[in-house]
This record gives C-alpha cells, sequence and structure tokens, in this order.
C-alpha cells in the first residue's frame, strides 16, 4: 500500500512515516502543499494523509486542488484545532476523515486502513456475509448459522459498522463517531459495555467468538486465524 | 546624598506640577492686587481732586462777593490755621500776593508752578513743608500736595492744594503688601511642593520597593494602603488584586505541574518496574507483561491528551462560532449510551426532558462535558441507586441538572474538584486521571456559563445554567 504524507510538522512527520514504514506500507512525505499537490497528481497513492495547516498551500485548499484534478484517492485530515467547525470544513473540502492532534499512532492506523477498505468497497449492498452471520440491511435481520438474533437499533448499527470493516481494528472513538456520531473521547470503558452486550447476543452461544479485543486499540470483527 | 534627593525632588512630576500652580497663582494674585491698588488709589485721587474743585470754586464766589483785600485777609488766617492745606494767590505774572508760598521746597518756585500748570489744565503735584508744630499732629502725613492753579478775574490766579494726606502712605502699604504677599506666596508654594512632592515620592518609593521585592520572588508582598481611600490607595488596592490574581494563577500552574509530575511518576515507575522484569525473564511468555506495560503508557498517553484538549478548549474559548444545538438529542443519546454501563452496576439512569428550545454551543463538546458528569454521578453512585438527568426550559434559558445518590462533595471541595487532577481524598484509588470535571468546567467557561454543585442529600446536585442572553 502506498501512502502520502503531507505534514510540516517534522515531529509528527516523522512519528507518522516512521509508523507507517514499521508495518510495511510505503510511504512518501512531503512537507509543504506545492509538492504535496504535485506528487498527488503525478502519482498514484492508496491513500493521504494531509495536515490542515500547511506552508505554501493549505491542507484545506491541496484537497480541493486534488479533487478538482479528478483524483479520488481518501483522504485522512490531520488538525491542531479541534473545532466543529474544522471538521466539517475539512469534509466539505473533500476529505474522508479527520483526526485531531495530538493522536496515537494506532488510531491513526485503524483509520487509514478503514479509508482504504470503505474505497474499494463501492457497490451498495443490502446483504452483509461474514463468517456465517448473515446482516440484511433492509429487514434489519441478523442470522448466525441459521439462527435469528435479534439485535437492539444501536446494536444493530455497532455490528454493520464492525462487518463493513471485517477483518480491520476499529478503534473505540471510530465506533462512537460511526454509531453515535459525536466525536469525543470517553472517560471509561463505555464502549466496551455495548461490546459485551453485542458480543452476549453474536458469540455467547457459537463455539468461535466473532468479535475481538486488540489491546489498548479497539476490536476487530471475524473469525481469527 | 543630599544633592542627589534634590535632584530626586526637581525631577518629580508633583514638584514641577507645585510650581506651576506658584506660578499660575503668583500671576493671578499680582493682576488681583494691582487690580485692588489701582482702583483704590484713583478713587481717592479722584476724591481729593473734586474736594479741591469744590474749595477753589467757593474760594471764586468768596471773592466775587468780598473782593481782593478781604480774601487777602481770609487766605492769610485760614493759612495759619490748617497746616494740611495751602492757599497761594497770584497776580496775573505769577507774583505771590498772599498765602502759603514760603513753605514751597526751596527748590520749587512759583514761577515753575505757573509754568506747569499751563501744561496740565491747572493740575500740580509738589512737595511741601508742612509747619513746624503741626507735624505731631499729622503724623502719617507725608509731604506731597495736590493741587490746582485757576485763574480769579482777569488780574489774579489762585493756586489751591491739599496734602495727599495718606495717599501717598497707602500707595506704599499697598505695594509692599503685594511684595510680601508674593514672596511669602512663593516661599509657601516651594515648601509646600516640596512637602507634598516628598510625600508622593516616599509612597512611590514604597510601591517601586515592594514592587522590587516581588520581582525577585517574594510573591507574599503587598502594597501598603492607607486609610484615606485616595487614589494612591486604590492604585494600591488594584495592584494587591491583581498580584491575588497572579499568586493564585502561580499556584494553580505550581499545583498543575506538581499534580503531573506525581500522577505520571507511579504509572512510569510500574513501567519501568515490569520492563525491568521482562528483562530477567528467559524465554517464556511475556506477552501478558508486554500488553499491560503497553496499557500503562497509553493510560499516561490518556492523561496527556486530555490535558491538551483541556488546555485547547480553554485557549479557543473565545474564538469558537457556536451553532444551534438540540440539548434534548444530547440528553437521549447520552442515556443510550450511558445505560448499559449503568445497568452493569444496577443504577437507574432516568431522564426528565422539557419541550426544549435549541442552544448556541459546541455540540461535541457539550456532549462530552454532560457525559463526563453523567460518567461521574456513575462512577460514585453505589450498586442500586439512581441518577436523574433533567433538562428543563424555563424563561431565562435552558437549565441541566443532574442528581444522584451517591456519597457527594463535602462543602468545602465543591470548587476545588475543577482543578486539574484534584480528587476527594475518598476516591483516590478509583479509576480516572482527576481531569474530567476540569473538562466540564472548560467547557462551561468556554460557553460562558456556570455549573453550580449542590447537596442533594443525600448525593450530589449538579446545576448547570445555559441562559439565552449569555452569548450576547
Amino acid at each position: 500500500m502506498r501512502i502520502l504524507v503531507v505534514e510540516d510538522d517534522p515531529m509528527v512527520a516523522q512519528y507518522v512515516v516512521k509508523g507507517l514504514d514499521g508495518v510495511g506500507y510505503e510511504v512518501e512525505h512531503f512537507a509543504d502543499g506545492h509538492s504535496g499537490f504535485r506528487a498527488a497528481t503525478e502519482k498514484k497513492f492508496d491513500v493521504m494523509v494531509i495536515d490542515r495547516m500547511l506552508p505554501g498551500m493549505d491542507g484545506l485548499t491541496l484537497i480541493k486542488t486534488i479533487r478538482a484534478a479528478k483524483t479520488q484517492t481518501p483522504v485522512l485530515i490531520l488538525s491542531a484545532l479541534g473545532e466543529v467547525d474544522d471538521k466539517v470544513q475539512g469534509l466539505k473540502a473533500g476529505g474522508d476523515d479527520y483526526l485531531v492532534k495530538p493522536f496515537a499512532f494506532p488510531e491513526l492506523l485503524a483509520r487509514i486502513e478503514a479509508l482504504v477498505r470503505r474505497a474499494s468497497v463501492q457497490e451498495e449492498v443490502t446483504t452483509l456475509v461474514v463468517d456465517g452471520l448473515q446482516m440484511d440491511l433492509l429487514s434489519r435481520k441478523v442470522l448466525r448459522e441459521g439462527q435469528e438474533i435479534t439485535l437492539k437499533p444501536r446494536e444493530f448499527q455497532l455490528l454493520e459498522y464492525m462487518i463493513r470493516n471485517e477483518g480491520q481494528v476499529v478503534t473505540r472513538a471510530m465506533l462512537l463517531e460511526a454509531v453515535w456520531n459525536y466525536h469525543f473521547d470517553p472517560q471509561t470503558n463505555l464502549i466496551d459495555v455495548h461490546i459485551s452486550r453485542l458480543r452476549q447476543k453474536i458469540d455467547k452461544d457459537f463455539s468461535s467468538a466473532l468479535i475481538h479485543t486488540v489491546r489498548g486499540v479497539g476490536y476487530v470483527f471475524g473469525i481469527s486465524e | 546624598m543630599f544633592l542627589e534627593y534634590l535632584s530626586n525632588i526637581w525631577r518629580s512630576t508633583t514638584f514641577r506640577l507645585g510650581l506651576w500652580v506658584m506660578a499660575l497663582f503668583s500671576v493671578s494674585f499680582l493682576i488681583l492686587g494691582g487690580f485692588v491698588y489701582w482702583q483704590t488709589l484713583s478713587f481717592m485721587e479722584q476724591e481729593l481732586r473734586s474736594s479741591i474743585d469744590l474749595e477753589l470754586s467757593q474760594s471764586q464766589e468768596y471773592f466775587a462777593v468780598a473782593g481782593a483785600e478781604e480774601f487777602i485777609m481770609e487766605i492769610e488766617e485760614e493759612t495759619a490755621r490748617d497746616p494740611t492745606g495751602i492757599y497761594i494767590f497770584l497776580d496775573e505774572n505769577c507774583q505771590p500776593l498772599a498765602g502759603g508760598f514760603e513753605r514751597l521746597d526751596e527748590n520749587e518756585s512759583v514761577q515753575e508752578l505757573c509754568q506747569q500748570a499751563s501744561e496740565t489744565n491747572g493740575w500740580l503735584e509738589f512737595e511741601l513743608s508742612i509747619p513746624f508744630g503741626f507735624r505731631a499732629e499729622i503724623p502719617e502725613w507725608d509731604d506731597d500736595v495736590y493741587a490746582r492753579l485757576v485763574p480769579f478775574s482777569d488780574k489774579y490766579q489762585l493756586i489751591y492744594g491739599r496734602m495727599g494726606g495718606n495717599l501717598d502712605w497707602l500707595r506704599q502699604v499697598m505695594e509692599s503688601v503685594l511684595r510680601w504677599g508674593l514672596g511669602v506666596m512663593i516661599g509657601l508654594a516651594i515648601l509646600g511642593s516640596f512637602l507634598v512632592s516628598g510625600r508622593v515620592a516616599k509612597r512611590l518609593e514604597q510601591i517601586n520597593r515592594i514592587s522590587q521585592e516581588i520581582r525577585h520572588g517574594d510573591l507574599s508582598r503587598r502594597m501598603p494602603q492607607s486609610r484615606s481611600k485616595d487614589e494612591f490607595d486604590r492604585l494600591a488596592g488594584n495592584l494587591n488584586d491583581m498580584l491575588d490574581q497572579i499568586q493564585t494563577l502561580m499556584e494553580g500552574v505550581r499545583s498543575v505541574s506538581d499534580a503531573i509530575a506525581h500522577d505520571l511518576r507511579t504509572p512510569l515507575t510500574r513501567l519501568r518496574g515490569r520492563l525491568e522484569q521482562l528483562r530477567d525473564v528467559e524465554g517464556s511468555d511475556i506477552s501478558a507483561s508486554i500488553d499491560e506495560s503497553i496499557e500503562e503508557a497509553d493510560r499516561m498517553l490518556g492523561t496527556f491528551s486530555a490535558l491538551l484538549r483541556i488546555a485547547q478548549i480553554e485557549a479557543g474559548g473565545r474564538r469558537v462560532d457556536f451553532h444551534a444545538v438540540d440539548l434534548g438529542e444530547i440528553g437521549r443519546d447520552l442515556i443510550d449510551l450511558y445505560e448499559p454501563l449503568a445497568a452493569e452496576k444496577k443504577i437507574t439512569l432516568g431522564l426528565n426532558v422539557d419541550d426544549l428550545t435549541k442552544t448556541r454551543g459546541d455540540r461535541d463538546l457539550l456532549f462530552q462535558a454532560i457525559s463526563n458528569l453523567v460518567d461521574n454521578a456513575i462512577k460514585y453512585t453505589p450498586e442500586g441507586g439512581s441518577i436523574q438527568v433533567d433538562l428543563r426550559e424555563g424563561p431565562a434559558g435552558q437549565k441541566i441538572v443532574i442528581t444522584d445518590s451517591g456519597s457527594g462533595i463535602p462543602e468545602q471541595e465543591r470548587d476545588r474538584v475543577f482543578q486539574r487532577f484534584y480528587r476527594l481524598e475518598s476516591h483516590r484509588g478509583a479509576e480516572g486521571n482527576g481531569l474530567g470535571l476540569s473538562l466540564v468546567a472548560a467547557v462551561a467557561k468556554m460557553h460562558q456559563t456556570e455549573i453550580l454543585l449542590e447537596d442533594n442529600n443525600p448525593g450530589l446536585r449538579v446545576v448547570w445554567d445555559l441562559p439565552h442572553d449569555r452569548l450576547a
């Protein structure tokens, strides 16, 4: 996977580049908007990580220009400002996800992988099927090994998001954003309680677990190898 | 030393101001004094002249009736009787015929007086000796005489004069009063400016000295205040208030950095201990230990993130553009999110939402803040308790009230729980980083609102007012 990183802060850039390099991704880093734009339009990337404030051409302009050049590569915006307005502006400009500094590297990685996956699944589906679990998005029915499981609306949303990101780590903050649409970090094991309820219904009566905890990061869905 | 003192005084604004005031007063004193002087003297001179004119016209009448010889006798009599007046009867050639012409000073002659009179419409001023024996009766009188020469028929002329009386004396007195008054005033003004500027300089010097001490690190010093409540006291009062504020802030900074040092030293020590153990373990399964270490590091990172987040909210407080927020939606989402957590502890979590109008604010931060409050309520309410979240609509605005049946917060601790890292003694061991309520306080302040902690008997009652007019 090829990743473009446009970030002017050398510390943050180093943190991101080293981390992505460490998990085996190919990373190209640029420190200003103009050279970032040149790279984005001349080469092919799977995902781009772009800082909100950049010298030369600022991040939002860069994203708008990239989108105007018909490049549909998913973009993750990094920002030092945590205001909602910024988030909305960033997404309006053509960004696909938004992460506020300071962030933990696993959070960034999980979001990058989710973005890439989302980009690859383009077609509209009405049924999700993973490892013997079947989810009908229209009738809102969930079956595992033929047995019907009754879920509350939020549980359904949680499960849907995890299935759509099957095999990928999803963080607690990502789940909160996807299901409740709030951007914040919960103080306690708030999400864990919801997940454990979901587990009760999905995993408890079956031989193999579908929801796995990734310590310190979040959860991953699927039969583990 | 003394020269330096003088030069300090000279440089003092107050002293110079004193001198300016003095100069101004002196000028107005001179103008006023001069006016009175001139008015008084000219009035008295006028009186004298009209009395001379009156006497002359009476004399003319008498002359016309009595004739020259009788008139001369009358003049001689009068001259002998009244030493303060003088009659000199002359012929047309200015030769004295009768009267006190011998009393003229030796350097004056009747001829000269005639000469003088022709130029001044008859008016004369000259000196006269007072006849021996009269001096004692009119001691304060001077020798100046005001006189007028008038022609009597064609053949004669009469000079009638009166001694100036105390006119000249009065002039002298007034001049010396002006001179002395001015002198005394200048003296007093210099002395006064000196004393006042000395007093001002002393008080400013005190303030300067204490400022210096404070700059050198003794922040407990305060400016002295007298009881007079003058502008210096107000200045000192304001400076003291400012110092109090600075001291509180400094103490806040110190206690926060102390708390950071303390709160992060413990997990770092644990982390180090674990790593130390890992080094000694040979071959066996170390992944559990590594996981624990990562968790420890994550907790510390979480603490730093929370601190940075609070700092960001506090710094960004004024430039944020708020949006319309539906508190009711936040409340319902909150209950939806927290209900499983409460259920785990068998706590009933109730929600009561009035028909709410939209409020202005940052949706995510309001949600985060209220969720911190609910989170705390769940954390510190024992099993089987209850928590109630009320969102009320009043004429002045919305009100968020969160009540629980936990242990509450002692009254004297209620202000301090909003400080960073401050934790109740009884909660020391509990999960959390001591930053939850600090974030709530930062969000409340950013929205220009206040949060009150009250007693719910038992438990805590949090009242958060969001008045409509707060963002006006």
